[in-house]
């Protein structure tokens, strides 16, 4: 995994020193922009280095950084249209989870979510009688369309042109419609003042990285695009060492859960993808792949429920 | 004839003038008052600390103050049936009643409002609403339809006062001090001439025709926040008439009863008679009928499909933990109600006045039937949440500020009381004067 | 009583030899894993990558601030890369100035050494690197209707670009967050020239707006020539038309682009209805004039 993101920075640097016109021969943008990285602002201050053939070339040492620094805080509008040309879905294989939890307590932390509650939940599922239980990890659905954008009276949670469904907490007016129309019990509410360290309370809101909640307002999944910005994956994904989430970009029909990656649509097509609650019209960006052909058995996820009980 | 009729007129004009509290008016302010006022601490707490103080949760994202939302929005539509209806009907035994029917109308859809404020995590950030309102959301819809309801209810308790604020200005010694200000202001223009007379006329008629839909809008649009939701319970294209067949009900209840009160209190036997108790019981009865017809709609079709997602939800309010509430607010708020007052002596005042409470009190416990179970079924099952989250019983805080609102809405009709005739003095009279013609 | 006494001075003598012994565990060193990588992306800048991390328990957790020096060949004053300090990911990069030109032309392999001064209880460390110059080409052929890429590995040799044999690379189509490996394998081996050849069998892959994607190989921390790669950009793929989901009118989008038949609804009533209202406010200003007019 670490070897991952190594290489992901490197195609951005190559993008980046391509990109301002010094590389020769090759190709002169890459695919991959993430974000806003094309918006890197020269510094002005130039550095002379060597090229694998020892030759000098002079580079902005702006470009030099691992990663570029994204023009953060974005403003409130660039933070809802979203990222142009992209649209994100995410394939949850659910023969491959055994109910660990690590990707809710990443999740968790990473947003400094309420002690109690949850963004992410893993229900054991039994669909009737004398069919086999299953674990099933929920996230935001991110849908297509969304009832939880169509009753907001004030615009507080709205739909990004990449798909992602998110929250403005400096929006929110606080009455809870969104809940109750979101028939996937995904959305969570601040009821008292969020307990955060300083130094996270103490940060500007930015409607992608959720942090911080504020008291009164709506919290939800939002599919880290403060991460994927950055070109890396969602806690969750990252955080699951049983690969059960993938996550990708539609247009480009990849997804991957960080250790492999896999054409969407192979991947739904040959494993009988499906979505929740189809039949509501809803039109979820997270696809699921039925728990046939197991990694485990079910009841190795009972553990972790009575960790949680007896904790 | 003449003299005979100004010395009806005097006496009409006595009786009906607003008096001073006797000493149960100033226990009754005072108790009402204190209610408010626990009321607005348990808000305060709740503003200082957050929804933490009620006892709702994730799951149960909406609890008493909905209920209690819907319930004022429900009394109120009592103006449109009582004022309008009745009046395009050409009913005119329900004139003393037309006043009583808009006080409830308005100062319930005022605390309707209000309670709805309450219910949010960001009361400051109301004008929200009116920078980046979306009028695609049916909270939008209810906003501007409460407000337009709001107006002509006030427009139609104002209107018919009028002639009234003549007679109370014309007596300005036997008035509350600074009030003959008020009076004025808002009647002193009023000289009772014939164009006077005819452009109010008129502008009463066209209010009467426009409360109508707007009533219905009103109603219709609060059942939507609920049917425009997947969830069971509230997925039904049967809930606007529903809700608004409910409504009229608990709305003619809540006329019955302080119909009742203002009559005992004042001693207006004369002109609130026992043929208006019996009318009413009338009325009561059809509109009973027909909310029993929308809620056989509303539970027996699910109920005969079952459905996996409803059924939850039916087995919990037919035999589950919520079955002792649902069949008391269907028994005791619907069917007996309905069954006694068919009956001539189940319409006299006393029976009259008691069933008007188990009307309304029924219906006050059918709102949170409405709002709280569904919640409890999720799609989804409760899970990976607080364990507080999976049950609802509102907490002291909910408890107060739905009793103070409860007690405001009785607040603002008592100050009216005290403040302005409560029975249309000059349409009484004209009405009295054409009476024995006859 | 006595007895009670004793215990309890037991106790004391025990929870005092526990707080040393804490404490004494608290000032051992702590041991700083320090890597160094060679990375250099399309055969252009090479660069070092210094990572200092350390373990606790089952975890590795980054170490931030941590100060070194990066040397070339040999750990001398004159062979000073940098001076450098770790980022809170705790690393750091360090690229070959202009001014080591001569040394870097001298050799076609060079050792890099990293050392990493103590720090509070944090030891002193020292790591190093030999890499060998290298350089990957990618080019593509269709014959008979089968597109192929082939992958070229080179290394420097007598200062000359020698095809590099039994090399392992990977060859990938980059995408967003993770890139999707090219045909069955994981990784490929070059022959004796060098060369990897693979069947190119993707369909209809979406591209970017022209149709464009891009073939990457790259060695993965290859141990004499650490993580190279190159790049090429092939106009293979399906030229992606990303749908607009912002443009249209629907319930879901922001209030300003509500339906259109939502909005004549809405308007249409409220204009009907506050219409009358305000003919109706009209009525009560001319009942005032008349009552002011007409004593």
């Amino acid at each position: 995994m670490q070897k991952k993101d190594t290489s992901r920075r490197d195609f951005l640097l190559s993008g980046l020193l391509t990109g301002a016109g010094l590389a020769a021969g090759c190709s002169g943008k890459t695919a991959f922009t993430p974000g806003n990285a094309e918006q890197v602002i020269p510094s002005g201050e130039k550095v002379k280095l060597l090229s694998i053939d020892g030759e000098v070339v002079e580079v902005d040492k702006a470009f030099l950084k691992p990663v570029p620094d994204i023009p953060y805080p974005l403003s409130n509008g660039e933070e809802r249209v979203g990222m142009p040309g992209k649209k994100f879905v995410m394939v949850i294989d659910l023969s491959r989870c055994k109910n660990l939890k690590k990707c809710q307590s990443a999740c968790n932390h990473m947003h400094h979510v309420h002690p109690g509650q949850n963004w992410l939940k893993i229900y054991a599922m039994q669909d009737a009688e004398h069919t086999a239980p299953y674990w099933q990890p929920t996230t935001c659905m991110h849908c297509d369309e969304p009832p939880c954008v169509k009753v907001c009276p004030v615009d507080a949670t709205f739909k990004r042109q990449d798909g992602i469904v998110l929250i403005d907490s400096d929006r929110c007016v606080g009455c809870r419609f969104c809940m109750a129309a979101c028939p996937y019990s995904t959305r969570v509410f601040n009821w008292e003042k969020p307990a955060l360290p300083e130094e996270i309370a103490g940060r500007d809101y930015s409607c992608e990285t959720s942090v911080p909640q504020k008291k009164g307002t709506v919290g939800k999944c939002d599919f880290c695009p403060d991460m994927v910005r950055k070109g890396e994956l969602p806690h969750c994904v990252t955080a699951c060492p049983n690969g059960v989430f993938f996550f990708g970009d539609i247009n480009e029909d990849v997804v991957t859960n960080g250790a492999e990656t896999f054409r969407f649509s192979d991947l739904v097509r040959d494993k009988a993808g499906y979505r929740l609650m189809e039949d509501l019209g809803t039109k979820p960006s997270v696809y699921y792949l039925p728990p046939v052909n197991r990694n485990f058995k079910f009841e190795e996820g009972l553990k972790t429920e009575e960790q949680k009980t007896n904790a | 004839m003449e003299n005979q009729n100004t010395l009806n007129s005097k006496k009409t004009t006595q009786d009906l003038l607003p008096k001073k509290f006797g000493k149960r008016g100033v226990i009754w302010t005072a108790m009402l008052i204190l209610l408010c006022l626990i009321g607005a601490f348990a808000y305060y707490r709740q503003l200082r600390y957050g929804l933490v103080v009620t006892h709702m949760g994730d799951y149960v994202s909406w609890g008493i103050y909905i209920s209690n939302f819907v319930f004022f929005v429900a009394i109120s539509l009592v103006g449109s049936l009582v004022t309008a209806i009745f009046r395009l009907g050409n009913i005119h035994w329900s004139t003393p009643l037309t006043r009583i029917a808009e006080i409830i109308a308005v100062s319930a859809i005022l605390f309707a409002s209000f309670i709805i404020i309450v219910d949010m995590g960001r009361p400051e950030r109301l004008v929200n609403l009116f920078i980046h309102g979306r009028i695609q959301s049916p909270i939008m819809w209810d906003v501007i339809v409460i407000s337009t309801y709001l107006v002509i209810s006030l427009l139609l308790l104002y209107l018919p006062l009028l002639p009234d604020l003549k007679i109370l200005n014309e007596q300005k010694e036997k008035n509350m001090g600074w009030w003959n200000k008020v009076y004025l202001f808002l009647g002193g223009f009023w000289k009772g001439n014939a164009r006077q007379e005819r452009i109010n006329q008129k502008a009463v008629l066209i209010l009467s025709i426009l409360i109508i839909p707007v009533a219905f809008c009103i109603h219709t649009v609060t059942s939507w926040l609920f049917a425009t939701t997947y969830r069971p319970g509230w997925d039904s294209t049967n809930f606007g008439a529903y809700f608004v067949s409910g409504a009229f009900l608990v709305g003619a209840g809540a006329v019955v009863i302080a119909m009742y009160i203002f009559r005992k209190i004042y001693h207006l036997e004369q002109y609130i008679t026992e043929v208006h108790f019996d009318q009413m019981g009338r009325v009561l009865v059809l509109l009973a009928l027909l909310y029993l017809y929308f809620n056989m709609n509303e539970y027996l079709v699910p109920a005969f499909k079952m459905k996996k997602a409803e059924e939850a939800h039916l087995v919990t309010l037919f035999t589950g933990d919520f079955a002792p509430m649902f069949w008391f607010s269907l028994l005791a708020g619907l069917v007996i109600p309905a069954i006694i007052m068919l009956f001539k002596q189940g319409r006299k005042p006393l029976p009259m006045f008691i069933l008007g409470i188990m009307v309304v009190v029924g219906a006050w416990f059918k709102r949170y039937l409405i709002v709280t179970p569904t919640l409890l079924h999720p799609f989804l099952p409760m899970h990976d949440s607080p364990d507080r989250f999976r049950h609802y019983f509102p907490s002291w805080e909910e408890w107060a500020i739905a009793i103070g609102s409860l007690a405001g809405v009785l607040l603002i009709i008592t100050f009216f009381v005290r403040i302005f005739p409560i029975i249309p003095i000059q349409e009484t009279i004209v009405e009295q004067n054409a009476t024995p013609e006859k | 009583m006595q007895l009670l006494k004793n215990k309890a001075g037991l106790l004391a003598i025990y929870s005092l030899a526990f707080a040393l012994s804490a404490k004494a565990q608290d000032a051992a060193v702590r041991t700083v894993l320090v890597d160094i990588s060679y990375h250099m992306p399309v055969n252009r800048i090479p660069y070092l990558k210094v990572t200092a991390k350390e373990k606790t328990g089952r975890n590795f957790i980054p170490l931030k601030d941590i100060k070194g020096k990066v040397y070339i060949d040999e750990e001398a004053e004159s062979s000073l890369l940098e001076e450098i300090q770790t980022d809170s990911k705790g690393e750091s990069r360090v690229f070959i100035p202009a001014a080591f030109k001569a040394v870097w032309d001298a050799s076609d392999s060079h050792r890099f050494i990293v050392v990493t001064g103590a720090r509070d209880e944090l030891e002193a460390t020292q790591s190093e690197l030999e890499v060998t110059k290298a350089k990957i080409e990618i080019d593509t052929a269709y014959k008979d209707g089968v597109r192929n890429i082939i992958v070229k590995v080179f290394r420097r040799q007598s200062g000359e670009w020698e095809p590099a044999g039994d090399a392992e690379v990977k060859i990938a189509i980059q995408s967003l967050l993770g890139n999707l490996p090219v045909g069955d394998e994981d990784t490929y081996t070059t022959d004796e020239e060098g060369i990897v050849s693979v069947e190119y069998t993707e369909k209809d892959l979406p591209g970017d707006d022209h149709g464009n994607y891009v073939i990457v190989a790259r060695t993965d921390d290859h141990e004499q020539f650490g993580n190279i790669f190159a790049e090429k950009k092939v106009n293979w793929g399906v030229v992606l038309e990303p749908q607009d989901l912002l443009s249209g009118r629907s319930l879901w989008a922001t209030g300003s682009r509500a339906p259109v038949w939502l909005l004549g609804l809405a308007f249409s009533i409220i204009g009907a209805v506050w219409g009358t209202l305000i003919y109706l406010f009209i009525q009560i200003i001319r009942m005032r004039k008349a009552g002011r007019t007409a004593v």
